[in-house]
């Protein structure tokens, strides 16, 4: 129940907590302290390996020299580099202040030292399997913004778009989940399941109940989870168990108590394929405050697609990627594609991925195009707003052009920091014209860019975490209905939301500011 | 007999209830759709309840009414909030003012009586006069503030109420269950 004072009166006890209601919810501590030893194990190594170096460079003075000289080498190196302006500014500054190690640093970030033979395993399955990806359809219809989006995905990543096929819009967890559940017994052949956060409780038990039947059915069932998304949240117990009833378990860059830049890359996706003819994606997760049957930070807002058709092929070829690449096993995927039952959809979807195993940020790519094209409104939905100079700038110029520019953030922060950095970039753009709403009392978790061509509901954030540092997916499209039903979600969302005027927005205190500052000036690294 | 147990055909919730908002609280619960299973006093605070209700898995415009729910629980814990630091501001004002007049008051007497001249014989008579007088007329200050902050947090529970009001109502209509 938390921390509650208490007040002892002659024979009675009373509570002395505030709170009149309080819903009881377990909390994993083992997953706290598994977290804490972590950190604590890797900081050691950090700390003995500086001063190893300190030491070092006491003894021998040109050490200090050199590395002074490696460290401007290196500001030089990361002028040259195509990293936005802002980080540049942030990497040049880390590296001249600590000079004796900055350059180290830099090159321990650099995902080619930790990540580089990961990066040629990508490639290889990439060259691999590009022969199973299906042919992009006809674009000539498509309006002339969509259709340079598409032609984009498909240039950068080869992501083909496809027509004739059917979408679901979910304007919550638990309604997406419930569909989900039901579709999971009608499954014959196979079950693909990728995600962040796979959490104990009773979503998890629900739908372990049902791939624990459809095993002994002959089904085959894979669950790809990220080991840092899960690890606080999936107990060792609940894999093994897994694993015992034949269900195909995989965790994506398993946490070691090693210093190793390489552990920030996430797997952020959410997945599910079942039998190859409906596929989901969205920002839901396996756990139950995905579902609000967990109080977590207040109402968890999410939302997800279902697709069904042609495109369940391309979010399943992003699954067998990365499931080959966790696996390290080859496999035909021919077996797994061409399952789908055509609909009659003029429509266009394009299933899409972002993450380390592609050379540009095509989840961020894929948000400017959007913006851009964008010529009556533009919604965005996000739990952490932290873009770059180039979203900001874009954002601004469009509302300052009469473009309805409306952003909805959460009302209850899950990582304080990163809250309080999303709300300064925001209230900055209310000067220039664009809406900031805040849906009240709850989280939200959605991610989704709706404009008057096109819409995308992904698992990208607007922050650099998304765009540089995690694996994504999402789908782009222009489906009428869809659209339609994405709109009236934002516009029921603008209602349950309180919009932050110019009139409204809190004074900060000189506290305040100076930590924005830093937050702000340490986001790109963060 | 119904089965709570099953998770698949329904859905369950721990409370622990303040028990001055315990039935209005309860009526609220019913009206979001959940039914009561057992209620029983904290072991240890005799002013907790808890409750353990459950409601089906599957219940129309089920979105909408957890929406409510996380609303109406924190428009009630507001209320809590609200009357725990509805002096907040004056209590605050006022313990550093009566420092501050104390520190003049001290400090003027000190000065009257150490003094060896007159200038700080006087000048400690004057820092006295004005703790006292400071301190005195502070109360009229007090008084005001204190009078302010009760018409705004009355204010505030007057919307929290009508907050709570509404929600019940619309959790009513779409549940369609009334309480008295």
């Amino acid at each position: 129940m938390g921390k509650i004072k208490k007040i002892k009166v002659r024979s009675k006890v009373f509570s002395r907590d505030a709170s009149l209601v309080r819903i009881k919810t377990e909390r994993n501590n083992l997953g706290v302290i598994k977290t804490v030893i972590l950190a604590l194990l890797i900081v050691l190594q950090l700390a003995l390996a500086l001063y190893l170096y300190y030491s070092y460079a006491y003894v021998f003075n040109w050490v200090v020299i050199v590395s002074f000289a490696l460290s401007v080498i290196t500001c030089i190196y990361v002028l040259s580099t195509e990293k936005s302006g802002q980080s540049k500014a942030v990497w040049i500054m880390f590296i001249l202040l600590f000079s004796s190690v900055g350059f180290i640093f830099y090159i321990l970030s650099d995902e080619r030292f930790f990540f580089g033979r990961h990066k040629k395993r990508y490639k290889e399955i990439f060259e691999r399997t590009e022969k199973y990806k299906a042919p992009c359809a006809d674009l000539s219809s498509r309006k002339y913004e969509v259709k340079n989006d598409l032609i984009y995905l498909k240039t950068v990543g080869n992501f083909p778009a496809y027509n004739d096929c059917a979408l679901k819009y979910f304007p919550s967890g638990a309604s997406l989940f419930d569909d989900v559940l039901l579709k999971l017994k009608s499954a014959k052949k196979f079950i693909f399941m990728e995600f962040f956060i796979v959490a104990d409780g009773v979503l998890l038990t629900r739908t372990l109940d049902i791939l624990k039947a459809k095993v002994a059915e002959g089904v085959d069932v894979r669950l790809l989870y990220d080991d840092m998304g899960s690890h606080r949240t999936l107990l060792n117990k609940t894999v093994k168990e897994m694993k015992e009833a034949g269900i195909k378990v995989q965790s994506f860059n398993r946490l070691i108590p090693r210093f190793n830049v390489a552990l920030n890359y996430r797997d952020h996706r959410k997945i599910i394929v079942i039998d190859g003819k409906v596929a989901y994606t969205g920002g839901v997760n396996l756990a139950d405050e995905y579902i609000n049957e967990k109080r977590m930070y207040g109402y968890w807002k999410d939302i997800g697609v279902k697709i069904e058709g042609s495109a369940v092929d391309g979010i399943c070829h992003i699954f067998l990627r990365q499931w080959e690449f966790v696996s390290k096993k080859e496999e035909d995927y021919s077996i797994y594609l061409n399952n789908y039952t055509p609909c009659k959809n003029n429509s266009i979807v394009a299933p899409y991925a972002d993450g380390l195993d592609y050379s540009q940020p095509i989840g961020k790519s894929v948000y400017i195009n959007q913006i851009s094209g964008a010529k009556a409104k533009i919604y965005i939905m996000t739990p952490y707003f932290v873009p770059d100079d180039v979203i900001i700038g874009l954002l601004a110029a469009k509302a300052q052009s009469g473009v309805d520019v409306r952003l909805v953030l959460p009302d209850v922060p899950d990582k304080p920091y990163v809250y309080r950095l999303s709300r300064n970039y925001a209230e900055k753009l209310i000067d220039s014209g664009v809406r900031v709403f805040c849906m009240k009392s709850s989280f939200v978790h959605a991610k989704c860019l709706l404009t008057d061509n096109c819409v995308t509901v992904s698992s990208i954030n607007v922050d650099f975490r998304s765009f540089y540092q995690q694996f994504e997916c999402g789908i782009y499209t222009d489906e009428p209905t869809f659209m339609k039903e994405v709109e009236k979600d934002f516009v029921q969302t603008f209602i349950d939301s309180e919009e932050i005027t110019l009139l409204n927005r809190k004074r900060k205190s000189l506290i305040n500011r100076i930590l924005s500052g830093l937050l702000q000036f340490f986001a790109p690294l963060m | 007999m119904k089965d709570f147990t099953n998770y698949n055909e329904y859905d369950r919730i721990f409370v622990a209830i303040n028990s001055a908002v315990a039935e209005e609280t309860l009526n609220g619960y019913k009206a979001l759709g959940w039914q009561l299973i057992r209620r029983f006093p904290d072991k240890i605070y005799s002013n907790i309840e808890h409750f353990d209700f459950y409601r089906s898995h599957k219940i129309e415009n089920k979105d909408r009414l957890q929406l409510l729910q996380v609303y109406m629980e924190s428009e009630i814990n507001n209320l809590s909030y609200r009357r725990h630091n509805r002096h907040s501001a004056s209590i605050t004002v006022g313990i550093l003012v009566y420092l501050f007049c104390l520190m003049l008051i001290v400090g003027g007497t000190l000065m009257a009586c150490i003094g060896n001249n007159l200038f700080t014989n006087a000048g400690g008579y004057i820092i006295l006069a004005l703790g006292v007088l400071g301190s005195i007329s502070f109360v009229f200050y007090l008084k005001y503030l204190s009078q302010k902050e009760t018409e705004r947090y009355n204010r505030q529970i007057e919307f929290s109420v009508n907050r709570i009001r509404r929600i019940y109502e619309e959790a009513s209509n779409l549940t369609g269950v009334r309480n008295g």
